[in-house]
């Protein structure tokens, strides 16, 4: 028989961040079981609100499905004698299970035969199983942080309240914490949690709804999405955010947006803040008009019906206006203290343990953004010095400091206190840009002044955490580098920032042994070589995603690392001409050239012309003249593309000179001539890239080759 | 109000206790939560608290924020299941009616750093304003608790002002044809005053010194109670020098390291003492 089950779990309110995960680990494990068991159903639907985690399966037989057990006996030639007749062994076996030797079947195991019976057991109830399983799955669900809350000392997000446990129209009974598992729902809070008996599970959504509760997190979202387009007019949008628009639909059981205003004084805050100051705490949508300018109006969602919307809202307003009030109450604070009189108070607050300051690390910025512009010759060296020394200066002014809603402001509200104490715009832009990218799709610093002064930031966070050895291992990244790490090398290769990385490294270790009140060993190579590795290992994540293969950025960083931005370059010419009809031959001869000159042992010795006597080899020569003067001129003028083509312009002569002269020719003068040229040739190729490491269409990628 | 929930818990059974009679920074604090919760045995308690936080002090300007507020403090050891039914019930003993308004509990993780103690909760919401605290404890005095009791903490300015329909604490009717700014809005921008610009940072900064030492020579002697109350002096003292702004942010870790230290063995005598009981 085919019966729908219901299983939900009623809690106190979950936070909103839990909701979602949580559900879905549940009916994920509740199906895996299922699975496993060969309990048959047709489909699974999961629900949920802030209140309850809920799993609808869909038609679920009420009995396992067993296949016959195989059990393994005696070897088919010691069951059986050469008369084919059982033995005493075949007979005691099938005697174990109540079975007769005839009863016996052979199957090959380990290329053996062996004798084996099958056992027909008797397949259990639906019902008795999910019994079984439900305590252990629901005690195992996980969340970022649990807690008790009663004496069996169970550990869950926040209590379980009741649980419904359906079979058709049948109830299965368990208990866990305290709790006894029934046909009883509870509705919403504004209608007083009344009692909701449900008679069976397929109408579960149906009758919650009609209860006020939208159990379907869909429906809640597209509730929302409708009642803001019936309050905003068509010149106005709420301002998009996936996340915040999520946590609303999770924040309550049956959604009513209402509009709400605050006065138009306010406004004279930066926009960023009033942004926050909505979002963080409140969780309202601030509202975009003409021009994408934010109007003294906002959009909530609050958890309740709609009879009292007016009283409501105007309570919201209140509310807003009280945390708008203590925004300016920041702001104006803060502006009694222009930027550039906050540097000292630094000196008050730890970086990080063990390297000072963030009064040190801005001096370090300084000095290496200005190594860095020196180096470049590119940016306004005005403004990056300015800015760096001003970067971190948000961090003591109270908006920041009191690590309340602004804290996302880092930088942001820098800017803005810059731009009010009359800093050049472009100092306040780096201060807020030096911070970007935060994450994987966040925009990228505008100008090159911000680049570079960003670009210094995480080298010394990079470098400062490795001189401690808080080097990322695994999943354990407390400090974030890996993230720190992506955003150096998306800024080098958008803004094209160039510089020998081991001399920066060097640069800013100095500057680390320099200051005063920081102590630390230093080993200059090792920090090198293991940012070396971390940051390729960086490098090569972020390349696969640009779609580029691993075995053509090895090829690279095999030769060379040392100024990263070209390392891409190279690995970006490299990969855009790997589908041209030379490069496969190419990579194939310079294999044989490495295989030849693997076996050898003879000391460089100059080419001498005189001794060749093979056609092909004094074109091969000629040409690697005329190449060699190509591509040099290429890589002095970072000409990638050109440079690989003078070397692809290669493959015909060296295909020629294999095919016409041999190497290992017996006159040891003409092939130690031969193999001094060869050796000249894969210099020349090395210096580019080891081409041998490159791996050709159709021979098969091997994991862990790397 | 008060009156009302006084008559409410102590109608479901619990001991009605007084403020405590020195600075703390809310509720918790009082030994009647902090030191009790600690034997982790069955207790329920109700009282009012008057709590004082230096630094949410806005000069009297921001109508819900002041360096002064009116908590009141209800605390079920163990908690029962039915413990936030019960709560809201009590809103609508003092006359909220749940059903006309955005009843919301939004997480919040509690924590002080300076009790080693915490706990996981909500901030109850209604039509968006932040009404009441909701934590049940998991760790007090840094130890596990068994007996998890729930804690609810009102926030009655705030409530007032909902049942009163007031825009401002300042308008909240105190007494008939009495408003909160008749009573208080002298004293709270002086406080503000004193807090931000006044206090005396040497003094403040001895007097702490000498606070903790007491606590530490009481607590050799096993007095938990006056230990503890030089603890909470420490604490407040902390709060006031952060309020006047003469603590970096690395010496702010110092400051709550230390009161802790306190407050942890403080925690530790009130275990031991119990188990030898």
């Amino acid at each position: 028989m085919k019966l729908d089950l219901l299983i939900e779990i009623g809690m106190e309110e979950l936070p909103s961040s839990y909701i979602k995960p949580a559900a879905a680990e549940f009916s994920k494990k509740l199906t895996s079981t299922f699975n496993e068991r060969s309990i048959l159903f047709e489909k699974s639907v999961v629900f949920f609100t802030p209140r309850r985690i809920t799993v609808l399966f869909r038609k679920m037989e009420d009995y396992e499905k067993r296949m016959p057990k195989r059990i393994y006996g005696p070897p088919a030639d010691t069951a059986f004698d050469n008369n084919g007749k059982p033995t005493t062994a075949a007979i005691g076996f099938a005697k174990s299970y109540n079975k007769v030797p005839s009863d016996l079947k052979i199957a090959i195991k380990k290329d053996k035969k062996v004798c084996y019976l099958e056992i027909k057991e008797k397949p259990k109830q639906t019902k008795k199983i999910i019994k079984e399983i439900l305590p252990a799955i629901i005690a195992n669900l996980t969340f970022p942080k649990k807690m008790r809350w009663e004496e069996s000392g169970l550990e869950f997000a926040r209590p379980i309240r009741w649980i419904v446990l359906l079979f058709g129209k049948n109830v299965i009974r368990f208990n866990i914490a305290g709790v006894t598992s029934s046909n009883s729902s509870f509705g919403p809070r504004f209608k007083g949690s009344k009692k909701i008996v449900l008679s069976d599970a397929s109408s579960y959504e149906r009758i919650m709804e009609k209860n006020y509760v939208i159990s379907s997190f869909e429906k809640r979202k597209k509730m929302i999405k409708s009642g803001i387009s019936k309050l905003l007019k068509s010149s106005k949008t709420v301002i998009e955010d996936t996340r915040l628009f999520d946590e609303v639909a999770n924040l309550v059981e049956y959604p009513t947006v209402f509009k709400g205003e605050f006065d138009k004084a306010f406004l004279s805050l930066p926009q960023d803040v009033l942004i926050t100051a909505m979002r963080e705490h409140q969780r309202y949508f601030a509202v975009l008009g003409k021009g994408k300018r934010i109007e003294p109006i906002y959009i909530g969602v609050s958890n309740s019906l709609d009879d009292n919307l007016k009283e409501i809202t105007k309570n919201h307003n209140k509310v807003l206006h009280a945390r708008l009030n203590d925004a300016k109450f920041y702001w104006l604070e803060d502006l009694k203290k222009p930027p550039g009189e906050r540097i000292e108070e630094l000196n008050g607050v730890e970086w990080h343990r063990g390297l000072g300051t963030v009064f040190d690390k801005t001096m370090r910025l300084v000095e290496l953004s200005l190594y860095l512009v020196k180096l470049l010759n590119r940016g306004e060296k005005d403004t990056i010095k300015r800015g760096a020394l001003l970067s971190k200066t948000d961090l003591v002014t109270n908006m920041i400091k009191d690590g309340k809603e602004f804290t996302t402001l880092e930088g942001i509200i820098g800017r803005e206190y810059a731009l009010k104490s009359h800093e050049k715009k472009e100092v306040a832009a780096v201060i807020s840009e030096h911070y970007l990218p935060r994450f994987p799709q966040d925009a990228l610093p505008s100008r090159i002044e911000s680049a570079i002064v960003g670009v210094s930031d995480r080298i010394d966070t990079l470098v400062g955490n490795f001189l401690l050895g808080e080097i990322p291992t695994g999943s354990i990244d407390p400090f974030g580098l890996r993230r720190c790490a992506n955003g150096l090398i998306r800024i080098i290769d958008e803004f094209k920032i160039r510089f020998e990385f081991k001399e920066m490294v060097n640069k800013n270790i100095s500057l680390y042994t320099s200051q005063e009140d920081i102590s630390i060993k230093v080993n200059n190579e090792e920090t090198v070589n293991r940012l070396k590795e971390f940051l390729s290992n960086r490098l090569s994540t972020y390349l696969t995603s640009l779609g580029i293969r691993y075995d053509i950025t090895d090829a690279v960083f095999f030769v060379y690392f040392n100024d990263i931005y070209e390392a891409i370059a190279r690995i970006k010419a490299l990969n855009e001409e790997k589908d041209s009809k030379d490069f496969e031959r190419l990579v194939i001869g310079q294999r044989r050239v490495a295989n030849i000159l693997r076996g050898v042992k003879i000391s460089h010795k100059e080419v001498n012309e005189a001794f060749f006597d093979c056609r092909e080899e004094k074109i091969l020569w000629k040409k690697y003249d005329e190449i060699n003067g190509k591509f040099s001129e290429s890589m002095e003028y970072n000409k990638y593309k050109k440079a690989i083509k003078s070397l692809l312009s290669f493959r015909p002569h060296i295909d020629n000179f294999f095919d016409n002269c041999l190497v290992m020719t017996e006159d040891v003068k003409i092939k130690n001539n031969r193999i001094s040229m060869l050796l000249e040739i894969k210099k020349l190729f090395d210096s580019f890239a080891d081409f041998s490491l490159i791996v050709l269409e159709g021979e098969g990628r091997e994991e862990g080759k790397r | 109000m008060i009156l009302r929930l006084e008559k409410f818990w102590a109608d479901y059974g619990c001991i009605i206790m007084q403020p405590y009679n020195s600075e703390v920074g809310a509720g918790t604090f009082n030994p009647a939560t902090f030191i009790k919760v600690i034997e982790d045995k069955p207790y329920k308690t109700a009282y009012l608290e008057i709590s004082k936080r230096p630094k949410d002090g806005r000069y009297a300007e921001n109508p819900i924020r002041f360096q002064q507020f009116y908590q009141f403090q209800v605390v079920l050891q163990p908690s029962p299941s039915s413990v936030i039914d019960i709560f809201l019930k009590s809103l609508k003993f003092l006359g909220i009616k749940l059903k006309n308004h955005d009843l919301r509990f939004v997480e919040d993780d509690w924590e002080s750093p300076t009790l080693g103690a915490w706990g996981l909760g909500w901030e109850v919401w209604i039509d968006g304003l932040e009404i009441t605290q909701f934590t049940y404890f998991q760790q007090v005095g840094s130890f596990n608790l068994k007996q998890i009791p729930a804690e609810i903490t009102y926030g009655l300015d705030r409530i007032a002002m909902f049942i009163q329909k007031t825009d401002s604490v300042f308008e909240l009717e105190w007494a008939p044809g009495i408003l909160w700014k008749d009573v208080y809005k002298e004293s709270e921008y002086e406080f503000c005053k004193y807090n931000f610009e006044e206090a005396n940072i040497d003094m403040y900064q001895e007097i702490f010194e000498q606070y903790k030492k007491e606590a530490e020579r009481l607590l050799e002697k096993a007095l938990i109670y006056p230990a503890y109350n030089y603890v909470i002096k420490c604490s407040h003292i902390f709060n006031l020098l952060d309020a006047r702004g003469s603590i970096s942010v690395m010496e702010r870790k110092e400051y709550i390291a230390k009161v802790r230290r306190l407050s942890k063995r403080v925690a530790e005598k009130k275990r031991e003492k119990t188990k030898g009981e």
